[in-house]
């Protein structure tokens, strides 16, 4: 460990909490009521829709993930992931019309409205309160896993730091959660685009480096590396269904101030995650030819081995940064809606509270700010103990989101009569039994239990109306 | 509030742990400082047999951040050596370091505790602005026009309680005031419209009276064909009568005649009454009532004011609907209520729904429940309704034999 790095590391903490607390978020806003807390109030300017949309994209999972990725297997990591990642955000604006229309505050109350099915609501509200709750968890410990080895500390300490970080910006709701996802996201584009600079300053034009970084075997050129086209296209479609059917980038859709806005959003997203991508490549294939093999327990564990071992102290500590904002910009969103399914949502949480009154709107804010709390502390719980890596619980938590959100979400307007509950209980109930029974990842049990979505889908009767 | 908390807080904890960390590290900085000079200083004498190279490696072998020298510097500790007299300096920068990653626990751990304290100031600031933010609500609902009133809590602080105390006694202060205006000025309008009613009423009466004796003596000379007109004619003067004749009660009540009254009689003649006036869809749900529940009253204004409840039943039910008429012993009186099914009273009339000429029918007088208001505060009782989109109950509680009455 190079002591100044380490000194430059406690540094950007410092630095990146005293940025949160005097730049962002108000936790008690004077004229907070639900809508407000859920949506800001349906009234995000392009800035801030733009920010946090692109903020909470980029996950600490998926920046350490996608990088280290790179770094071994070359360019299928950008087939399986980023492409398919793209290939989603090209369904959302399909979804912005339908999803504006509704007055509804969260997703699941969109599909219980929408299909005339309140057992939608329940069913949508609990997958994604387990989907989150596990993903919360990987944004834990991946940050918590890089922290504890580039400072040398433990790494419940790590993860304790990145739990008061999304505290703090999560107690006013999104329009908190917008604020200083604003922040995020500059940190994070300077936190990718620095170290990449280096890399090119060091080892020449992105053709020199493209080239440099070929001679390390062909296998790392090759769109689908050592894996088959069979294995790799199901796991850029599975990720593509997961984005479409993301209720965070949902959310963001419904709380942008006009469509308009909503559509601008989605015209600009690729641009700046294009940009973290190219970047993260470039550092990624850097660091292969800079130091080509690599070893360490863990993902996160590698991911800092390897910044620590190209990256000089001041891209290093940025790039640290960058995945400490990405892990909150995450975090921060995916706890809101958390807490949104379990205090709103789920009908046994929400049955005295009345809109309107002043006490009991301010109760059942007060009840979400315990259950972001809670649900907080119960990811930081589960974060120390052993789990299964960070792709395979994000894989995971985004194939559940997938099958009780794509469907709704993209049918066709004739569909909507349809008795959706049995169909996305029957996919579920057969994703989960192929993921147990068969050795196969998420991404690929996934795909055939949506067909059977579907297929129970148009086969079934119309609901019954009144 | 939130934002000045915040940033008091905030800044007091980073001057804290700044303040803290520097000391800490300042200290730290020093003592490594004297430590590797006192061994330096306790070796000295093994430098002199070294050359250049050997005096370095022993050097950083008893102090691993210094080096030699031949500039004297701010703390160098000299040195004489085989190759000639040097410097041991100390490498600032790499000592400091060294000293903040030895320290890094603690630097952690202040970072914990500014965002500890950050979070801490905001529930502050929440636990402050709350009770400002439900004042602020409850005077917006006054102005708005409801009536509100805030529950005091014991574990508020007292400072709130005392507040909360405070808005409580000064709604119902400015609601006392509002009644007791709203009285002052109901009655004023009541003095000056009975004066002109009663005037204008007196007027009409007489030749309608006259109007209607010689209506009577036509009838007997008029052929045949005319007979229905007289009739139409003849009613119209009636209902004109009426409706003087109900001006006139409002403006000149006479005080009640008391007697005593079977309350099955006065079910019997409203049934009988409200026979003819009761529309198709309209159903008459009567509670028996027992033979001896009796009241002291005037057994015609107490007619009228059960006809006048019943017949606004039936007119708040224009599509039909059940009207519940019922009377039962309360206490040493009698309570009588008369419920319909109709959209109930709308908000805007719901506080002066007793004073005369306010009505929502177009062609109505609105005196109806002016006079029944009046006939029960004549009696001692008192009235009161619930309405609500699934409509309208009124009670009427006539008290007792009381003496002021009988006599």
């Amino acid at each position: 460990m190079i002591l100044s790095q380490a000194v430059g590391n406690l540094i950007a903490f410092g630095f990146y909490a005293i940025l949160l607390v005097v730049l962002a978020g108000q936790a008690f806003t004077w004229n907070e009521n639900r809508t407000r807390f859920y949506l800001a109030g349906r009234s995000l300017g392009l800035r801030s829709s733009l920010s946090t949309f692109c903020a909470t994209w980029m996950s600490a999972a998926s920046l350490v993930g996608y990088t280290l990725w790179f770094y071994r297997d070359g360019y299928v990591a950008f087939t399986g992931s980023v492409n398919g990642w793209m290939l989603g955000l090209l369904a959302l604006p399909f979804a912005v019309t339908r999803l504006r229309k509704s007055r509804a505050l969260s997703l699941p109350e969109w599909l219980a409205t929408e299909y005339g099915d309140p057992r939608l609501r329940t069913i949508g509200a609990s997958a994604l309160l387990l989907a989150y709750t596990f993903y919360i968890v990987t944004q834990f410990q991946a940050f918590g896993g890089i922290v504890s080895h580039m400072l040398d500390i433990p790494s419940w300490v790590a993860s304790l730091l990145v739990y008061l970080f999304v505290l703090y910006t999560t107690f006013g709701g999104l329009a908190s959660v917008a604020s200083s996802d604003e922040m995020n996201l500059a940190l994070i584009l300077v936190g990718v685009t620095v170290p990449a600079a280096y890399m090119l300053w060091r080892l020449g034009t992105p053709r020199e480096l493209h080239h440099a970084f070929a001679a390390l075997g062909p296998v790392l050129m090759r769109p689908f590396g050592s894996e088959s086209p069979a294995f790799i296209f199901p796991m850029m479609l599975a990720w593509g269904l997961g984005v479409a059917a993301n209720p965070q980038y949902a959310i963001r859709i419904m709380s942008a101030g006009s469509r308009r806005t909503a559509y601008l959003m989605l015209i600009l997203t690729p641009l700046i995650v294009g940009w973290i991508y190219v970047c993260l490549t470039l550092t990624g294939m850097g660091g292969r030819v800079l130091l080509p093999s690599l070893t360490g327990p863990g993902d996160d564990a590698a991911f800092s081995t390897l910044i620590t071992a190209i990256l000089p102290p001041l891209p290093a500590m940025l790039l640290l940064v960058a995945v400490l904002a990405a892990a909150v910009s995450t975090a921060n969103s995916q706890l809101l809606l958390a807490a949104c399914s379990w205090c709103y949502d789920l009908p046994f949480r929400n049955r005295t509270l009345h809109r309107g009154d002043f006490g009991s709107e301010e109760l059942f804010l007060v009840r979400n700010r315990v259950a972001i709390g809670a649900i907080a502390s119960l990811c930081l719980c589960i974060s120390q103990f052993p789990l299964p890596g960070i792709l395979s619980l994000g894989r995971y938590s985004w194939t559940v989101v997938a099958l009780c959100f794509f469907l709704p979400m993209y049918l066709p307007e004739r569909y909507r009569r349809r008795r959706l509950f049995m169909a996305v209980l029957v996919a579920l109930a057969m994703h989960h039994t192929l993921l147990f029974l068969l050795p196969f990842p998420a991404e690929i049990t996934m795909l055939p239990s949506l067909l059977l979505e579907l297929a129970v889908l148009l086969a079934g009767p119309d609901r019954p109306q009144g | 509030m939130e934002t000045r908390i915040k940033a008091v807080v905030a800044l007091l904890s980073i001057i804290l742990i700044a303040s803290l960390a520097g000391v800490s590290l300042y200290q730290g900085y020093i003592g490594r400082i004297e430590d590797d000079s006192a061994r330096i200083l306790n070796m000295r004498d093994e430098f002199s047999a070294l050359d250049r190279i050997g005096a370095t490696r022993l050097l950083r072998k008893i102090a691993e951040n210094w080096t030699i020298s031949q500039t004297h510097e701010r703390g160098a500790i000299p040195l004489t050596t085989a190759a000639g007299a040097f410097y041991a300096i100390p490498d600032g920068r790499t000592i400091l370091a060294a000293i903040v990653f030895r320290q890094r626990h603690v630097l952690v751990a202040g970072v914990i505790g500014l965002l500890l304290a950050v979070e801490a100031a905001i529930f502050l600031a929440w636990s402050l602005s709350r009770p400002l933010k439900r004042l602020a609500w409850a005077f917006e609902q006054i102005r708005s026009g409801s009536w509100v009133t805030l529950p005091p809590s014991r574990r508020q602080p007292y400072e709130v309680r005392r507040l909360t105390a405070i808005f409580n006694d000064m709604v119902d202060t400015l609601r006392r005031w509002q009644k007791l205006e709203r009285q002052i000025s109901r009655m004023d309008r009541l003095a000056s419209l009975g004066q002109m009613v009663a005037g204008v009423s007196h007027e009409i009466r007489n030749p309608l009276a006259s109007m209607r004796i010689h209506l009577d003596l036509l009838s007997e000379s008029v052929s045949p064909d005319g007979d229905e007109s007289l009739r139409i004619l003849g009613d119209e003067l009636d209902r004109l009568n009426r409706t003087v004749s109900q001006l006139l009660a409002f403006a000149s009540p006479r005080p009640p005649l008391v007697g005593p009254i079977h309350v099955s009689d006065l079910f019997q003649w409203c049934r009988q009454m409200l026979h003819a006036s009761l529309r198709k869809g309209i159903t008459w749900d009567v509670s028996p009532v027992d033979d001896d529940l009796g009241l002291w009253g005037d057994p015609q204004q107490l007619r009228q004011m059960l006809l006048n409840l019943l017949l606004n039943a039936v007119e708040a039910m224009p599509h039909g609907g059940t009207i519940h008429f019922a009377a039962q012993r309360n206490g040493n009186g009698v309570e009588f209520r008369v419920s319909d099914t109709g959209p109930g009273l709308p908000d805007i009339i719901q506080e002066r729904i007793f004073d005369p000429f306010v009505t929502t029918k177009a062609d109505g007088t609105g005196l109806g429940l002016s006079i029944v208001h009046r006939i029960v505060e004549l009696h001692g009782g008192r009235i009161e309704y619930e309405t609500s989109p699934q409509g309208t109950t009124f009670v009427v509680h006539i008290p007792g034999q009381r003496e002021e009455i009988r006599q």
